[in-house]
């Protein structure tokens, strides 16, 4: 395999900088050639090729990554950063162009703090939802995690991207605390409360003294983490999984409606996590278990479908947590309310199937236990996944008209319309999975218009995309564009002033500095 | 209310268990590494995406991972590297290769040993 080299860097400036890097890291830790095949993509819509760094650097720690920092201003090496690399459906683990050098933190992976006092941990980049919550099982802590529907994820990436997980303390930038991080000159910041000497209270209190910088760091490219506190949830006395599932498509108007204020009053304290059934029963099997016809699943089908799997065309998933009497109490409010409407079945522990996946992994989800079951998604048809996150404000009209648009897009190109709504405390996410055999020419080929048409149409409407695919982020910031594009130009400022030469990320969410003038397509 | 009482005291109890800042010992063993990256996907049934897969192209007889006697190690550390149509490639910073050797043995050991 011929090396890509960074835009603009001679073979023998690279070859030199790598040979400094293996003496600050080792050699073991430097990936070149065909030791690149983990560091591809082969489930996007473009080949992996396209996207192939020109080597990978495992730092063990941040005095070794503030020494590959030197080296990479010294030769103009654009680095590609993260913590796990399992950002599937967004681009996996591949940098947004070829030649550039992954940053691979995933050593940097110790468990720093666990304060059970008050309730917090704090990480390295490299700790996994699985090896957090093993650690907190193996010390007895009575701390949950919450984590994102893949256990292999990372407590810090996920987060960094706007992730969310299934209890109370889902949104994972929001329980956030505190921050350390490098700078692309190399300097050490720590945010909050933890920029004082002797500070007693970083993971307490997110904000400190001055302008709080911390959302900088998050989805863009100002700044490596290399560490970061979190709030975990203590363990309530009382747990109650449950789910309401709805027989007409057309239900979703009026679950929507009587959603809205039972989340804003947080009666319903999780995400209340509405799968249609195309998304259940991706979560149970392959599309050859459902159909051999080319052609997207009708409306038909999948009443058909659902019928078959004992589920509604809607079903919504939740939780209550805490005393025990409060939850009967929360959850009797819950089922009179979502049970108003005609059809509405109520399922509960031990209702469904004792092998019911479905059920199962929505029911450890939403107590922080990770397990990788939604990657059942990913063998829908034939691997090939992009996902897409318009975010509409909660209600009935607003859910059923987006949900039509990413029906008729979906359709449309040729792919089935896989979603789940899910109603955060004040609006709603309309996931919207694009699932394709990446080595079918044309389908990849499809799939990727489709996603361009999901971007823009939703755009249009006035439903932004909360997170993008390495291929669609120049597609999502285009739609940012209000005031003469003001918040894309602070940005690119701020890459300016922090970052110029364009070391860190170049591109990540369409942020580059000035001095790049080219590498612009996606 | 003695639930949560009871439960604040635990969390009292402990306390604040702050760990020195060393790095984790490696490598890890097979089993750990078969946590961490494999059992979430390959658990012999419908929750494990890697078994439903195996079973739905292969049959019953391959659906598990964890204690065939056919699977090649060659093989495994291919699939491993550079990942397999739905399944995605792990890194030697989540494997060293030092690991994958202890894995591979550890998946030769049957699932259920008899007592
Ligand atoms: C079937 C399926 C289900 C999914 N379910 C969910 C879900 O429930 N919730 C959810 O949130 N996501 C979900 N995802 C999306 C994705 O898999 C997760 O968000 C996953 O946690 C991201 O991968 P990671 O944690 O390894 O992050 P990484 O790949 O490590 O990081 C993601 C990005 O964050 C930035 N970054 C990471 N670390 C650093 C650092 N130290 N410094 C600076 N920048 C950094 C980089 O830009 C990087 O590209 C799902 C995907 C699939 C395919
Ligand atoms: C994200 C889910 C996922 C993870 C994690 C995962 N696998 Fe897989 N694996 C799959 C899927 C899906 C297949 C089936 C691919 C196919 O043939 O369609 C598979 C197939 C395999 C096969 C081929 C088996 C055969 O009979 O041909 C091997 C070997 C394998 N995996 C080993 C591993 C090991 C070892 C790990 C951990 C280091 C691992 N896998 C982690 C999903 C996963």
């Amino acid at each position: 395999m011929a090396t890509t080299l960074p835009e603009g860097v001679s073979s023998s400036d690279f070859d030199q900088a790598i040979r400094e890097i293996r003496k600050i890291v080792g050699d073991e830790w430097v990936f070149l050639d065909s030791d690149l095949n983990p560091y591809l993509d082969h489930m996007s819509a473009v080949p992996p090729e396209y996207r192939t760094p020109s080597a990978a650097l495992a730092p063990a720690n941040v005095e070794e990554t503030q020494a590959i920092l030197k080296i990479a201003n010294r030769f103009n090496l654009p680095l590609w950063t993260y913590g796990n690399g399992k950002n599937w459906a967004y681009g996996g683990p591949t940098p947004l162009h070829a030649g550039y050098l992954v940053l691979d933190l995933k050593r940097m992976n110790r468990v720093l703090e666990v304060n059970e006092e008050s309730g917090y941990v704090l990480v390295e980049p490299g700790v996994s939802y699985f090896q957090l919550y093993q650690h907190l099982q193996d010390t007895g802590s009575n701390l949950w995690i919450d984590c994102a529907a893949p256990g292999w994820g990372g407590v810090i990436g996920n987060a960094l991207e706007h992730g969310a997980g299934y209890t109370p303390y889902a949104d994972h930038y929001v329980m956030s605390c505190g921050m350390e991080v490098l700078l692309a000159d190399g300097s050490l910041v720590r945010t909050g409360m933890g920029a004082m000497p002797g500070s007693k209270a970083w993971q307490q209190f997110k904000y400190g003294y001055g302008p709080t910088l911390d959302g900088m760091f998050t989805q863009g490219n100002f700044g490596i983490v290399t560490k970061m506190g979190f709030w975990m949830m203590p363990k309530p006395p009382a747990y109650k999984p449950f789910m309401f599932s709805y027989e007409n498509e057309s239900d979703l108007h009026a679950i929507m409606e009587i959603l809205r204020p039972l989340k804003m009053n947080m009666v319903w304290q999780n995400g209340a996590v509405g799968e249609h059934i195309g998304y259940s029963a991706s979560v149970l099997g392959p599309r050859s278990d459902f159909t051999n016809d080319r052609a997207p699943i009708t409306a038909e089908r999948w009443k058909e479908i659902a019928h078959d799997l004992n589920l509604g065309i809607w079903n919504f998933y939740g939780a209550c947590y805490g005393l025990p009497a409060n939850v009967e109490m929360q959850f009797g409010a819950l089922k009179g309310a979502m049970t108003s409407i005609p059809g509405a079945r109520v399922w509960l522990e031990g209702d469904r199937e004792p092998n019911d996946a479905g059920w199962n992994y929505r029911a450890k989800l939403m107590q922080g236990i990770p397990n990788m079951t939604e990657f059942n998604l990913v063998n829908w048809d034939g691997g090939g996944h992009l996902n897409f996150s318009p975010m509409g404000p909660m209600g009935g009209d607003h859910a059923v008209k987006l949900y039509n648009m990413m029906k008729e897009v979906t359709n449309g190109h040729g792919f089935d319309h896989l979603t789940e709504i899910v109603g955060t405390f004040r609006g709603f996410i309309a996931l919207t999975m694009v699932m394709f055999d990446p080595r079918d020419e044309d389908a990849a080929k499809r799939a990727d218009a489709c996603s361009v048409d999901i971007i823009q149409k939703a755009a249009a409407a006035g439903y932004g995309e909360l997170k993008a695919n390495l291929r669609y982020m120049n597609t999502v910031m285009g739609s940012y564009t209000g005031n003469d594009s003001g918040l894309h130009k602070v940005n690119q400022k701020i890459k300016d002033a922090l970052d110029p030469q364009g070391i860190l990320s170049p591109g990540k969410s369409d942020i580059w500095p000035s001095s790049w003038k080219h590498s612009r397509a996606n | 209310m003695d639930k949560l009482i009871s439960t604040i005291g635990l969390a009292l109890l402990l306390g604040s268990v702050a760990l020195p800042g060393t790095a984790e010992e490696r490598p890890r063993s097979g089993e750990e590494s078969w946590y961490l990256f494999c059992e979430g996907c390959h658990r012999p049934d419908a929750e494990g995406p890697g078994a439903v897969m195996l079973q739905r192209r292969y049959g019953d007889e391959r659906m598990a991972i964890k204690g065939s006697t056919t699977l090649a190690p060659e093989y495994i550390t291919h699939v491993v590297r550079n990942g397999l149509l739905e399944m995605a490639p792990l890194r030697p910073t989540d494997i060293t290769d030092a690991e994958l050797d202890l894995l591979i043995d550890f998946l030769a050991t049957p699932a259920n040993p008899v007592d």
